[in-house]
């Protein structure tokens, strides 16, 4: 016996936590926390009685999702410290000004601050920082507030699962328990029209279908360059770089091309941008932190550094059980491990830590600005904190007692052949009611994966293509709209906002379920 | 209904209590197989989630 018998009643009362979730978010307008409390709570009071599981093996899926939670948690702090002191001593304007002087073609910059800036922000940080940076920087050079904040938020929806230092590419990997060696490129390679669509929706969203005709091949040719190294950073086992470098190349790309007859020009020209003397720092030092970071990243990488140094981890050891229902969960060493050069958080430390050293021999180290930074983290991260916390909380205690894998048996039932079509929505569905690509896969991952194994297809297309779906569905979660809404100043009228998002992430969506369709039907060998 | 400023106070103990659960859970659960620190870390836990629910 592997769990409780498949029923109606089995079904509802395992579906009963995500319902709760989905119920309490979108119509009740809970916040991720309170929800997330609401979640594990209903989860805990289900997987004792009925799935059988013990107070004890509910303890032990409760801490187990704490780790799942430090791990992805250590991301988010260090990455929003890092961008809010960089951000402090005037970095960020300095990188954004800089970006918007390389081209003064408004669609080009559309591109460049839309889909290739606010992507490497979200590479570096996330959470909702790509929309409050970009969006106001297109403003500064004089767009409807509509469309900036729409166009920053479409252009970075590919770059969620691998931004953020990887936080929710390492989530999946955690949960559906896929080596990054394989999910990783696997991911990467689906990824590839989803990045060139972002680049022309991002068009169509500035100037409809003559701007999209435009900028085509710019797009296509930008959009191949950032596909390609999105893959490499992914098949090198540099994940947490897999966003921010390939959106700077993309930008680059974007500028030159912008100068060539493949970028006809057009008569809407922005005003030159600000003066470079006016900066408050070199752009060397600007992107110092994240240069550092990004080298840093690929040097972990090299053997004999990873060997150095692949006993430095933290990570702790749970033991195995079975449910009086019969459902065994292995036991697992290590779980979760954070190590010191393939975990962002310390090479984030590190980064930060010699830059403040070269920012303190140029006289330009401020200590309140690093302790302001500190205090603005704390405040942006605590929601999150609790809210990731609770969620993966509830979503272990799910996968742990037997609820996932008997609601992906029912799914699978439902859906049959249909079900790659539907996969997309489902990790859309998770980032539209978390506001997050991490929740979401944390959420639906195993899910998915259980689904795709119940029904005998690619599980490791599918945990991609759940990811992907939650990477552009996190575009049009109310969160991130809010936050896109008030960076413009149109807060109380995010339905226009929501109104142009939804049609382009929805189209992404579904060319992504497509993708994964044709995929499992045809190359059913290579997606498993 | 509860004030701004104690919702604001409340974000707080529901951080230390989620931090407070980790660890009794996991000594409890896993390394000292304790049914008296488990008891302790699921009813620290759930107050943690009543603070989080009533706060956020």
């Amino acid at each position: 016996m592997n769990g409780p018998e498949l029923t109606v009643l089995t079904w509802l009362l395992a579906a009963a936590p995500v319902a709760l979730l989905v119920v309490t978010i979108l119509w009740r307008k809970w916040s991720a926390p309170r929800a997330g409390a609401a979640a594990w709570v209903l989860a805990m009071a289900i997987a004792l009685p009925a799935f059988g599981a013990s107070s004890q093996q509910g303890s032990i899926a409760s801490a187990k999702g704490l780790s799942l939670a430090l791990f992805v948690l250590t991301i988010v702090w260090t990455s929003v410290y890092m961008f809010n002191l960089v951000d402090r001593l005037r970095g960020i304007s300095v990188i954004g000004r800089t970006m918007a002087r390389l081209t003064d073609d408004r669609l080009a910059q559309a591109l460049l601050v839309g889909w290739g800036f606010s992507s490497f922000i979200q590479g570096v940080t996330g959470f909702g920082v790509p929309v409050a940076v970009a969006a106001p920087l297109l403003i500064m050079l004089g767009f409807n507030p509509v469309k900036a904040a729409a166009i920053a938020l479409v252009g970075h929806g590919w770059a969620v699962t691998f931004g953020s230092m990887g936080s929710s590419y390492y989530t999946i990997q955690l949960v559906t328990g896929y080596p990054g060696n394989v999910i990783g490129p696997h991911m990467a390679a689906l990824f590839a029209p989803i990045v060139v669509a972002s680049g022309i929706a991002v068009a169509a969203l500035h100037g409809g279908w003559a701007d999209v005709r435009r900028s085509l091949p710019t797009v296509v040719v930008a959009g191949a360059v950032m596909a390609a190294l999105q893959f490499t950073m992914a098949w090198l086992g540099a994940p947490q770089i897999a966003s921010s470098v390939p959106a700077l190349a993309g930008m680059v790309v974007i500028a030159l091309l912008a100068r060539t007859p493949l970028f006809p020009r057009h008569g809407d020209l922005a005003a030159p941008a600000g003066d470079a003397e006016a900066s408050p720092m070199p752009f060397w030092l600007a992107i110092l932190p994240y240069a550092l970071l990004i080298t840093l990243s690929v040097l972990s990488q090299i053997s004999p550094i990873k060997d150095a140094v692949k006993n430095l981890q933290f990570g702790l050891d749970y033991p195995g059980f079975t449910t009086s229902e019969g459902f065994s969960v292995a036991a697992a060493a290590n779980y979760a491990p954070i190590k010191l050069l393939n975990h962002p958080a310390p090479l984030i430390i590190i980064s930060l830590a010699v830059s403040a050293l070269v920012l303190a021999r140029m006289g330009r180290w401020k200590r309140a600005a690093a302790w302001e930074a500190a205090k603005l983290t704390y405040a942006q991260c605590l929601s999150t904190t609790l809210g990731v916390s609770l969620m993966v909380m509830m979503a272990v205690v799910m996968a742990d007692s037997g609820m996932t894998v008997l609601l992906a048996r029912g799914i699978a039932n439902a859906s049959g052949p249909l079900f790659p079509l539907v996969s997309p929505f489902i990790g859309l569905l998770g980032s539209f009611m978390s506001g997050s690509n991490t929740n979401s896969n944390v959420m639906f991952g195993l899910l998915q994966v259980e689904t795709a194994r119940a029904l005998d297809i690619g599980g490791v297309t599918i945990a991609s293509i759940q990811s992907i779906g939650a990477s552009v569905g996190s575009t049009m979660a109310p969160t991130k709209v809010l936050v896109g809404a008030a960076v413009v100043g149109l807060a109380g009228r995010e339905n226009e906002i929501f109104r142009k998002v939804t049609v382009a992430v929805l189209a992404l969506v579904l060319l992504t379920g497509i993708e994964a369709l044709v995929l499992v039907m045809i190359f059913s060998g290579w997606t498993r | 209904m509860l004030s701004t400023a104690t919702k604001k106070r409340m974000r707080h103990l529901a951080l230390a209590g989620i931090g407070a659960s980790f660890v009794l859970l996991y000594v409890g659960a896993v390394s000292l197989d304790s049914a008296a620190v488990t008891a302790a870390g699921l009813i620290t836990a759930a107050i943690t989630a009543l603070d989080a629910w009533l706060a956020f």
